[in-house]
């Protein structure tokens, strides 16, 4: 740690600016001689949170549970020549999911069917699933379900624990405004909703004095600028907050160089045919790919927002079918730009409830228990997981409260499978990162039942 | 207005080089790794070790007992070393004491009573030392008292504050008197600014919205007598206004302004009127984009302009392919007053040339003609925009004198947040009877959107002291909230629980704090038939008066009398040929005439068709034999000119088409590409008539009608000869609006609050059953007494301890700390002092008549008399996260700068905060963890930077306010007075370091000692402004 500090205090401000390229403050160029891969060769994971509650029954088709009918679906029904279907005789997909039965059917894109890269999960969830977004939101967050409180985030504590974290200037980001709990935690990571307009205001070299220098101890006051404010003494010791806002202040400083760097390698061209969709969420897609190619960052997030679906739904057009269309257009478009890291990438959905089986009065649906998750990445084990006859009783979608579908799978299961088996963590560790995930599976055994979608 | 510069410290950063030597950075290796954190070069006083600013007994005694006892109570290690000799030994206080009480040599320097840096390098530092700000203590609980209950202290707040007591200040700010804002210029200037006034007064249509016109596409001059009354428009084709292409909002889409180079079309059609010297004053109402001459009975009446004045055309006429000089957009209708000297009685003609702007794919023209009556000067406010509403937020933040309301009004909007764009996009698709958009683009939507939303946001400010119950009832029956969480989709047949859950969980009791999911689905029950309405500006009652006598009917309210109903016996003619072709066989309009003459027709009662049973004429042998047929009616209407609101209904199976007199004036969709008129052999596209008729304005077509007999005609027609059903079921009614209708077109009128008792589950609902605080609601309330429901439900949860606590507790997060939260408080890790301010509030609000005053509560927690309460602890002090709203107006506010900037809106929303747009219904965080992040910082740090340099003319502020420029002042003085402005003198030495070494680097990094003599004086002065903003301190309050 020490020595990376020491490192940007050698020379001076004025020394270092001229020789520095555009968009590049000191910072950036000792982090270079530290951390200078762009992180091939790491797992690396894609982060989506479908915010809302998706309708998890709309969107993986239990078609051979009598119970998804026109009689409990009335306006949102589809039927079996509309729907995807997936092959096992009782899954199918909403047609607006098109895109993604490339991935379903293919692996590594080669063209040839047979077990693609895309696990279709159902069925996830958590004992006592809540039905408010802000607490579910926060759950599957926090990897602690009945815990609000806790501002700390189960990726934050499953990549803060890889080796060299605090020093990495780049180790993943969130494409929003503000930084979900998921990857909150005493190191901050950065968030931002566009890279183009990740910047301080200014010209370089006014950039770089405000910048200025850290410390050369943490917490020391012999820095300059924002860097030595931020990086230097609290102006209060110990009161609320400073222990999160300062070291964001430097991590702000460090980001912006990073994303900075990675765009002046040139415009984005997304590989291999990748068509990501035209709006936000397509655009947040394509900036983490080419983040995934041009930094250091091994955890890469963004929101999809809209599932909230309580009115005019939409079954085959509206609200719901075109989320999932861009959802499935922009999997479909990772898949194809990332194929050269596709070994080491695991894209991850998630939603925090399904909803009400049956319809409601506006042709939208209610907030539930159990949705959907879709996992693809190279090393996925494609299939339908928690859909097929021999899991799925009739009456499954009325068995939490004779309204909604209960979880088969919890949703910590998952995430344990993925931080085993797809970045090598070892099963010890998964209590610390989802504390009380022990006790969990001790008392749940079947709903800790891993499904083997990563090998 | 020059601040007093107070007492003067020269920062003891200047008194030696900055860097430290790497001596001392390897030896503060050492120390780091045994956790230790210290001060490399801050500050302190000899002597001091517990940092009270004084050497005294209770120095050595720290010292003692640390060395001793081992209670490590000290802050500046430096300052325990009494004797400089590198470490803390019991030589110390034994020096110590020989000061104080035998007049020893004082300890070396710095101290006791200078502040200083240590000459000597050792292991020892401070983390803290009383020369850490020279802070008058009142000032500093001034400025953190303006930071919380106003948006920050303005120029002269703290003085003012300190002046006044801060008793009379709060009492002021909790009851502000009547008159408070008078003569607070730059307030009202800006709310006038960005505030529409429209004329109250009573309008009725003329010549109602998507009549029916004559219309010739201007790709040649048409004839030169085209507007005037005796014109022979047959040869023009016929359509419905509005016309135009773009943006979806018209009815009648002329392609060819974006596929060709047409500038203009010419439109004509005719309106009847009784005596015009008799009505109110009459005018053309426009909707247009981009230009337009209008032509009453071939006199030129008036033609658009640009915003200065100069007409958008030139030339009487203007020649077809004259393009418009200006754009305009279509959003609000404008009126043109018609002189009485330009109309006549009967028949009036109506001709406009509407004109594009070029390279505009945009074109719209639609207009009405509108009688008004101006019941007096009155004049109703509204809001244009969703940037002038969110303006609202900073002109208010900045200037008012309100400023706890104001703080307040923003948090009870957040609290009972609702989305602007979703209320907008519900009027933007809103439909009249006829099927025509009533408010089609985006402007004409955002307004009532935008003007809603306000009204909202007023009451909460207006009554942000006043009672929670009133707050939440205005909120469940206000148009943004019914219409956000689908309250008027909450039907009895079919509950919506939207609402429900959140008023439970997010607007009272707080989430899973004291309700099931049988709660949620019977309050939704409860709730059930609360729905909207339009409603006359003679309705318009006050709050709580519309809901508790609420309008229970729709706006279309009207008696209706039947000119011609069915089961009314016609004559059809089966199309087995034409009824009246040309001599070369092809289909004619004769047989829709007056004239023509039809004794050889069948006769039978309407409904005339077959299959299905709904008709009363069978015509057995159509399937298989004919396609279409024929039917004509004779009615009567006594009088064109004053018959009152004239409409025609007509259910049929697949396809009809209407004439009056000869004329056709209707076909359904499914006829739309059939030829005119149709031959009997056409086929329509597929229509089932299933009990809802298609409606058709039959005021539109008066110039037609004579007094006495009128004749419909229709042609219907099927899908296929082989289809086996078909209907034609029309009538014909005349209607005398009540003075409850009004015209969803009309601009006078207001949505409101409607309790439709036929949507309200009527049965008996318990909510919080089994608890001391159920709610038993009777079955069995009828008609209006359904609201009740609603209204109990207010009350009762008002009166739920949940409520309270979780109400009360946002209200500390918001004022005192975030460190409590209903998780805190139920798992007992809330600081103990804000639970204690907790059960103090909740008490408070239970100690009222009436529970849930918010003015008692306020007043229980800012404890203005006493000052002991955990709102006065210092430890509480600068611990809130500014939110996005909260820095940019405290920014704005602590230099006296304009608010006025729409660009205030966008910098809020770059940083993560979107006011009256959020999506999600929990409101904007008032925790802090969530406003720290590095956008959020980032977007901070450039609007505070781009304002205080000036360099955006939206909001300016002026150096020499604060600065003597004529004085030269040296850099720490210049620190100081913005230290003062902004800080309330407390920034740290090692904070004032950094600001004095940034205002005094040039951008190489060298030296630059401040001038100002030298140009270049002020934008240094901004420039440290923006990076003090910029640091970490003024992220909080």
């Amino acid at each position: 740690m020490l020595n990376r500090r020491s490192l940007l205090k050698s020379g001076g401000l004025a020394a270092l600016g001229l020789i520095l390229p555009p968009f590049v403050g000191p910072e950036f160029l000792a982090r270079k001689l530290m951390a200078g891969n762009g992180g091939t060769g790491q797992k690396k994971m894609i982060f989506i949170f479908q915010r809302g509650g998706n309708d998890a029954i709309n969107t993986v088709i239990p078609r051979g549970d009598a119970d998804y009918s026109s009689a409990n679906r009335p306006g949102l029904f589809i039927n079996d020549l509309e729907a995807l279907d997936l092959g096992n005789g009782f899954a199918q997909l909403h047609p607006s999911l098109q895109p993604l039965m490339e991935v379903f059917n293919n692996s590594a894109l080669n063209g040839i069917p047979g077990p693609g890269n895309l696990a279709v999960l159902h069925r996830i969830g958590y004992p006592e699933q809540s039905r408010s977004h802000f607490s579910a939101q926060q759950f599957w967050e926090n990897g602690v379900p009945g815990n609000e409180t806790l501002d700390e985030g189960m990726l934050y504590r499953r990549f803060a624990n890889v080796p060299g974290f605090p020093d990495n200037p780049f180790p993943g980001a969130y494409l929003d405004n503000s930084l979900p709990v998921a990857m909150r935690g005493s190191i901050p990571m950065p968030a931002f909703p566009a890279t183009a307009d990740y910047s301080f205001s200014g010209s370089l070299a006014q950039v770089a004095k405000f910048l200025g220098e850290l410390p050369s101890t943490p917490g020391a006051t012999d820095g300059r600028g924002f860097y030595g404010a931020y990086g230097g003494k609290p102006d209060a010791e110990g009161a609320k907050y400073r222990d999160i806002l300062m070291p964001t202040g430097v991590k702000l400083g460090e980001s912006v160089s990073t994303v900075q760097q990675a765009l002046a390698q040139g415009p984005y061209i997304p590989e291999n045919g990748a068509l990501y969709p035209d709006n936000t969420f397509g655009a947040q897609l394509s900036e983490i790919a080419m983040l995934m190619k041009r930094t250091p960052a091994t955890l890469l997030g963004v929101n999809i927002d809209g599932w909230d679906t309580h009115t005019a739904q939409g079954r085959l057009n509206g609200s719901h079918p075109n989320l999932l269309g861009d959802l499935a257009l922009g999997i479909q478009a990772l898949s194809r730009d990332l194929q050269s890291q596709w070994q080491d990438v695991v894209v991850v959905t998630v939603s925090e409830f399904g909803r009400t089986s049956i319809e409601n009065g506006s042709q939208g649906t209610d907030h539930g228990a159990s949705s959907t998750m879709f996992v693809a990445g190279g090393g996925v084990v494609g299939g339908v997981y928690n859909c097929d006859p021999s899991s799925w009783a009739p009456g499954s979608m009325f068995t939490v409260n004779d309204r909604y579908l209960a979880a088969n799978t919890d949703y910590r299961l998952i995430f344990s499978e993925i931080f085993a088996n797809h970045f090598g963590d070892d099963l010890s560790l998964m209590d610390q990162f989802m504390p009380g995930f022990d006790a969990a599976a001790a008392a749940n055994p079947a709903l800790f039942t891993p499904l083997g979608f990563l090998g | 207005m020059h601040l007093t510069v107070r007492e003067i410290s020269m920062p003891s950063c200047f008194q030696r080089p900055h860097a430290l030597s790497l001596l001392t950075t390897s030896l503060f290796t050492l120390l780091l790794s045994s956790s230790l954190t210290l001060a490399a070069d801050a500050p302190f006083r000899r002597g001091d070790p517990n940092n009270d600013g004084g050497v005294d007994i209770s120095d050595p005694i720290v010292i003692l007992n640390y060395l001793f006892v081992g209670v490590d109570s000290i802050s500046c290690y430096d300052a325990a070393d009494v004797n400089d000799d590198g470490s803390i030994d019991v030589a110390d206080p034994i020096s110590l004491l020989g000061y104080i009480f035998i007049g020893d040599l004082p300890p070396p320097a710095p101290g006791p009573l200078e502040c200083g840096l240590d000459p000597t390098d050792d292991l020892l530092g401070c983390f803290t030392s009383s020369c850490d700000g020279t802070a008058d203590p009142q000032r500093i609980v001034a400025g953190h008292l303006m930071h919380r209950i106003a948006y920050g202290p303005a120029p002269g707040d703290v003085t003012r504050v300190v002046d006044l007591g801060i008793p009379v200040v709060i009492d002021a700010l909790l009851q502000p008197e009547v008159g408070v804002e008078v003569g607070n210029i730059p307030l009202q200037a800006l709310e006038d600014q960005f505030t529409s006034s429209i004329p109250v007064s009573q309008e009725q249509f003329i010549l109602r919205p998507n009549g029916s016109f004559h219309y010739f596409l201007g790709f040649e001059e048409p004839p030169t007598d085209w507007a005037q009354p005796g014109f022979d428009d047959s040869s023009w084709q016929v359509s419905t206004g509005g016309f135009g292409f773009g943006d979806n909002d018209d009815v009648t889409t002329i392609p060819q302004f974006f596929t060709t180079d047409l500038a203009s079309i010419y439109v004509r059609t005719q309106f009847v009127m009784n005596d015009p010297a008799g009505l109110p004053e009459i005018y053309l109402k426009m909707l247009y984009d981009d230009a337009f001459v209008a032509y009453i009975n071939g006199v030129e009446l008036t033609r658009s302009t640009q915003g200065n004045g100069s007409p958008h055309l030139v030339g009487s006429p203007p020649p077809f392919n004259q393009y418009s000089t200006g754009a305009h957009e279509a959003g609000i209708p404008e009126y043109f007053l018609i002189p009485d000297s330009l109309l006549q009685p009967g028949i009036n003609t109506l001709a406009i040339q509407g004109h594009d702007a070029p390279n505009n794919a945009d074109f719209t023209l639609d207009p009405s003609i509108v009688a008004q009556t101006f019941t007096s000067t009155a004049t109703r406010d509204v809001i244009l925009t969703d940037g002038n509403l969110q303006r609202f937020m900073f002109i208010r933040g900045i200037y008012s004198n309100r400023q706890l309301q104001t703080v307040l009004g923003e948090f009870w909007e957040n609290h009972f947040t609702t989305d602007e764009q979703k209320l907008r996009d519900l009027f933007r698709a809103l439909r009249n009877r006829y099927n025509h958009r009533i408010l089609g683009s985006n402007t004409g939507a955002r307004m009532h959107s935008s003007s809603l939303e306000f009204e909202e946001y007023e009451f909460f400010r207006d009554h942000s002291l006043g009672y929670f119950s009133d707050l939440l009832l205005f909120s469940a029956s206000s148009v943004p909230m019914l219409v956000y969480l689908d309250s008027i989709l909450n039907f009895a047949a079919q509950p919506n629980e939207n609402y429900a859950r959140e008023i439970l969980e997010l607007h009272t009791l707080g989430v899973d704090n004291g309700y099931t999911q049988t709660d949620i689905e019977e309050v939704a029950r409860a709730l059930t038939g609360w729905a909207v309405t339009r409603i006359p500006n003679e309705m318009i009652v006050p709050f709580p008066d519309y809901v508790t006598n609420p309008v229970t009917t729709t706006h279309q309210s009207w008696t209706s009398t039947a000119l011609l109903e069915i089961g009314e016996d016609w004559s059809y003619f089966k199309g087995l040929t034409e009824p009246s072709p040309d001599p070369a066989g092809a289909a004619t309009t004769a047989w829709t005439e007056p004239g023509f003459d039809d004794s050889s027709w069948l006769v039978g009662p309407t409904g005339i068709g077959m299959g299905d049973g709904d008709d009363a004429t069978i015509l057995t042998d159509m399937q298989n034999n004919y396609i279409s047929y024929y039917a004509r009616k004779n009615f009567i209407i006594a009088d064109p000119q004053t018959t009152d609101r004239l409409e025609l209904e007509v259910d049929y199976d697949d396809g009809v088409v209407l004439y009056l007199n000869g004329t056709e004036i209707w076909r359904s969709q499914t006829m739309a590409d059939a030829p005119t008129p149709p031959p009997y052999t056409a086929a329509s596209g597929g229509h089932e008539a299933a009990g809802r008729p298609s409606l058709v304005d039959l005021d539109h077509f008066r110039h037609l009608m004579v007094a006495g007999n009128n004749l419909l005609a229709a042609q219907i027609h099927n899908t296929a000869i082989s289809n086996n059903d078909a209907s034609f079921l029309p009538r014909v009614t005349t209607n005398v609006p009540t003075p409850r209708h009004i015209d969803l077109n009309n601009r006078q009128g207001q949505w409101n609050f409607r309790f439709n008792p036929a949507q309200h589950d009527d049965g008996a609902k318990s909510i919080f059953a089994g608890t001391p605080y159920q709610l038993d609601i009777p079955a069995g309330r009828v008609g209006a007494d359904g609201v009740l429901d609603g209204i109990e439900l207010v009350d009762a949860l008002t009166a739920h301890p949940s409520t309270a606590q979780f109400i009360c507790i946002k209200l500390i997060q918001k004022f005192v700390s975030d460190e409590i939260s209903l998780a805190t408080i139920s798992n007992g890790t809330a600081p103990i002092e804000l639970q204690g301010l907790l059960a103090d509030m909740i008490a408070a609000w239970f100690s009222t008549p009436e529970p849930g005053h918010i003015g008692t509560v306020m007043e229980t927690l800012l404890d203005p008399i006493d000052q002991s309460g955990p709102f006065w602890n210092p430890i509480y002090m600068r611990t809130k996260v500014k939110t996005p709203v909260e820095f940019i107006n405290t920014t704005l506010r602590a230099l006296g700068a304009d608010a006025s900037s729409d660009d205030l809106a966008n910098q809020m929303k770059d940083m993560g905060m979107d006011l009256f747009q959020r999506a999600e219904p929990d409101g904007y965080s008032e925790i802090g963890s969530d406003w720290i992040g590095t956008t959020t910082l980032l977007k901070r740090i450039n609007f505070a930077r781009r304002f205080s340099s000036n360099v955006d003319n939206d909001y300016r502020w002026e150096v020499g306010e604060f600065v003597a420029l004529d004085q030269n002042l040296s850099a720490v003085e210049v620190i100081d007075v913005f230290d003062e402005v902004l800080f309330q003198n407390t920034l740290t030495e090692s904070e004032k370091c950094i600001v004095i070494d940034y205002l005094e680097t040039d951008l190489d990094g060298l030296p630059w000692p401040l001038d100002s003599t030298v140009p270049g004086y002020e934008a240094r002065i901004r420039d440290m402004v923006g990076f003090m903003f910029s640091l970490p301190r003024w992220q909080f309050q």
